[in-house]
Formats: structure tokens, C-alpha cells, sequence
């Protein structure tokens, strides 16, 4: 076998514990982070992300000690998002042992943060997070989200190829739209925006069945990873709370549609 | 006792815990009186080579490393960045490496490669090309997949050192053995249990 699919399970937290939402609102309480990380290592998955997005939104800093915590319990690649505005902060959380640094709304504030995060710490640990909504009324033009500033003009495709040229070594594509939904990912975008990415390159958003995690690789055929937080984190019809993961056999056939 | 070489990259942390995990004592190495009682060492390296070069050289450990390894024969495994280390150049970048042995460091995109992504980031199986201590031909396929995430391979002179390969659009080393040198380009500290037993391995001397 040869390189293969990434199947990441994504934590949220929220007031240092692990949540849920939908499309970014109806916060719903998952349970403590560390404990879910435990989980998550027992059923061996292949990278972890946890973002903490109160951080950006409310200006603050990454908490340190818990993720120090977190990083130190986790036995799989780590990347961290939320609160990254610089890079001594990006230096810090990568000291704490993540393997990977998760720059969403910093960067549309300031795109030459990338730069100065990669050439620091190199291109393999950053990840930029292009968080996409779809313009109102259309189906294949979207907008680079942020929650505060006005992104209008903000040409994504510019500012996809920008991010690589300041050294992302991967690029995350999360639709905000479809956020929690399940009901598929968004891989109308991969389609429009897989072509100008030559480095990594992740997909979250959406996902609620296995078919959709197939759908995503049928279409687009070359090396992906795919992240999902509600779609491993609760079952069933009444959404319990219930981690779980791909079984192996369930990665295997992901792994022959490459 | 292992020594765990902290110069400031790699993720020092991993280590310590896989260690603790498979039951075996470990100690950091900040300066150069810790190097004392170790019987083996543990190289990490993540960043570009330029920088993570200069760290090391700035950090006061080099020669008591290059004792260690080439006047007492301590084992030392490099990992990632760290096996990098170990040769005399890289692509990446302008300085020069520890030249513990010959060989260079190359960029895994060639003329002929240019659509690949990179950098090779996930998991992806290994072949050992011989039995050696690290690696058997006949290993279980659950322990043959590691976690890589790197953009360039090393490129021994001597082929016979490379003990294991892996498939990114060309067949490339992965792993060297040659005397008490030893290297790995994946991460074993993020690998699960298959990393788990190669340090274990490694530790073990067996």
C-alpha cells in the first residue's frame, strides 16, 4: 500500500470543554477533551485536530496548560487551531509537542503571518484553514469566511495560492455552510479549488455517512485527508454522545479508491 | 538508559512518553555533562535543515555528540530531520550536516515529479530491504505503517546502509543502519503501536 486517505476526527472546545455545533451556533456539550483524546488513541486514528475558535473570536491566546495536557496524552500527530495570531504563540504551541499549527481567521487578517509561522517552523507544521461559505444564490462561488471582516474581495483562489506560496504545507479546506449538517462533504470545492493546491490538502465539513467519506475520494482521486467532528463524535438517531472511528476494513476500501 | 537529544525541535515530549509507554527509562540531554550513563541516543529534528542545523550547532552539544557516536560507538538514532542530520548535505538548504555518514539529502519532487504534494504527510507502509535490527522481512503488515511528514529522503552512498524504503511516487530510503548509526524518516513517537516497537527494538538492541 502507498500513501494513504487521512481520517481525522476533529475536537471542538469551547470554555475548555469539547462541543458540537451546527453551521458555528447551538453549542452542544460533548464532554471532557482529554478523555476524548484517550479514546481517540485506543481506536488509533490517524491525526487529531482540536480547535478552539472562542479563542480567535474572543482575542485570547491558545490554553496552554490544556493543551499541554492534550498534547501530552495524544500518541498520534496533533494539530491545534484557535488563537494562533503569532508566531511566538505558533513557536509555543509547537513546543507543547503538536505536531501542526492551525491558522484560520489570522491569516485573512494578516496573510503574511503564514509566512513568518513557515519560516520559522517550517512548512510541515502549518495548516491553513480556508473557511468557506458559498455566496448566497449560487452553487460554485464561494467566499473566504471570516466572522468579523468584510472578505468581499477577496478572490479565494488568490488567496489559496498566496497561503502555499507563504508556506502552508497543508490547506484545510472547511465549509462553513455544511458544518455540522451531515449531509455530505463539500466536494463541489475540491473540485474548484483541488487543482491550485500542490500541497496537502483536507476536507471538513459535512460528513455523515461512510458513503460520503467514498463519495469525497471518488471524486477527486489523489491523496486527501478528511476530518469530521460531529460524524465521530455522536450516534444514532437521538445523537448520543458516542466517539468512534473508521472500523479497518471500512480505511482499507477508502484506501483502494485512491 | 536513553539519552533524548533537547536542542529545541522535534517533539521531545512524544518521545519521552512512547519511552515511559514501553517501559523503558529515558533522560533529555540539555548539556553536554547529560551525556554521561546514557547507552543510547535519540537524535530528533523537525524544521528545515538550515535552521534546525544552527539550532544544533548553537545548542554546545556537537562535539560531545560526534564523541559519543564516533569515539565510544553509542548507538544514536535520528529521527526525521535528525536522520537528515547525520549526512553531509541537503538540498534544503545551505549548511552542512554532521557527516557522520556520506551521502546527501534530496528533494522528493524531481523533473519528472513535479505534480506531487508534499510535503509526504500521513501514513504510509515501509519495505524492509534486509533484516537488520530495526526491521525484518517477515514483520506483521499492522507494524509496517508509520507516520511520515517530510519533504525531502536521504540519499546514503553506500546503498548497503538503507534498511527499509517506502513508495511516493518513487522508491525511496527510509530508514539506514550502518554500525551503531541508526535512522528512521517517519515519526515512531506518533506511529502507534508500530512505532512503539521500533523504539522498543532500537532500546532493546535485539
Amino acid at each position: 500500500m502507498a500513501l494513504e486517505v487521512r481520517i481525522i476526527p476533529v475536537i471542538l472546545l469551547h470554555k475548555d470543554q469539547a462541543y458540537k455545533t451546527t453551521a458555528f451556533s447551538n453549542p452542544v456539550y460533548v464532554g471532557d477533551p482529554v478523555n476524548l483524546v484517550r479514546i481517540f488513541n485506543e481506536k488509533m486514528v490517524d491525526e487529531l485536530l482540536i480547535i478552539d475558535r472562542d479563542a480567535t473570536s474572543e482575542r485570547r491566546p491558545p490554553n496552554f496548560e490544556l493543551l499541554k495536557n492534550l498534547a501530552r496524552e495524544c500518541q498520534m500527530p496533533l494539530t491545534y487551531a484557535g488563537g494562533v495570531t503569532s508566531r511566538e504563540i505558533a513557536e509555543k504551541v509547537i513546543s507543547l509537542g503538536v505536531e501542526k499549527v492551525g491558522i484560520g481567521s489570522p491569516a485573512v487578517e494578516r496573510l503574511q503571518l503564514l509566512q513568518e509561522i513557515s519560516f520559522s517552523l517550517g512548512s510541515q507544521s502549518l495548516t491553513t484553514i480556508v473557511n468557506l461559505k458559498r455566496k448566497p444564490n449560487t452553487l460554485d462561488a464561494y467566499t473566504v469566511w471570516h466572522n468579523n471582516l468584510d472578505t468581499k474581495t477577496l478572490d479565494p483562489i488568490d488567496y489559496i495560492k498566496l497561503a502555499q506560496e507563504f508556506g502552508s504545507g497543508e490547506l484545510l479546506l472547511h465549509s462553513v455552510d455544511l458544518d455540522g449538517c451531515g449531509t455530505g462533504f463539500d466536494w463541489n470545492s475540491l473540485n474548484i479549488f483541488g487543482g491550485h493546491i500542490k500541497c496537502a490538502v483536507t476536507i471538513l465539513g459535512g460528513a455523515g455517512t461512510f458513503r460520503h467519506f467514498q463519495d469525497v475520494i471518488e471524486n477527486f482521486r489523489g491523496n486527501l485527508g478528511l476530518a469530521a467532528a460531529s460524524f465521530f463524535t455522536f450516534q444514532g438517531r437521538f445523537r448520543a454522545v458516542l466517539p468512534s472511528y473508521l472500523t479497518p476494513i471500512e480505511k482499507r476500501l477508502l484506501n483502494e479508491l485512491v | 538508559m536513553i539519552g533524548i537529544i533537547n536542542y529545541g525541535t522535534g517533539n521531545i515530549q512524544a518521545i519521552v512518553n512512547s519511552f515511559n509507554r514501553i517501559g523503558v527509562e529515558s533522560k533529555l540531554i540539555n548539556t553536554s555533562s547529560d551525556f554521561k550513563d546514557v547507552s543510547r541516543l535519540i537524535l530528533p529534528g523537525v524544521g528545515s535543515f538550515d535552521s534546525v542545523m544552527k539550532r544544533f550547532s548553537n545548542s554546545g552539544l556537537r562535539n560531545s555528540l560526534s564523541d559519543a557516536v564516533l569515539k565510544n560507538n553509542i548507538p544514536v538514532m535520528g529521527i526525521c530531520v535528525g536522520l537528515q542530520m547525520l549526512f553531509q548535505t541537503s538540498d534544503e538548504g545551505k549548511e552542512e550536516g554532521l557527516g557522520f555518514l556520506a551521502g546527501s539529502v534530496k528533494y522528493l519532487k524531481s523533473d519528472t515529479t513535479h505534480e506531487l504534494r508534499l510535503p509526504h504527510m500521513g501514513w504510509n507502509t515501509i519495505y524492509a530491504t534486509r533484516d537488520s535490527q530495526l526491521f525484518s522481512l517477515n514483520t506483521d503488515a499492522r507494524d509496517n505503517r508509520f507516520y511520515f511528514l517530510h519533504s525531502y529522503f536521504v540519499k546514503p552512498t553506500l546503498d548497503s546502509i538503507v534498511t527499509a524504503r517506502a513508495i511516493y511516487s518513487h522508491y525511496f530510503s527510509v530508514s539506514i543502519e550502518y554500525e551503531n548509526i541508526f535512522g528512521v524518516q517517519f515519526h515512531p513517537e506518533k506511529s502507534h503501536n508500530a512505532g512503539l516497537k521500533l523504539l522498543k527494538r532500537f532500546a532493546l538492541g535485539s
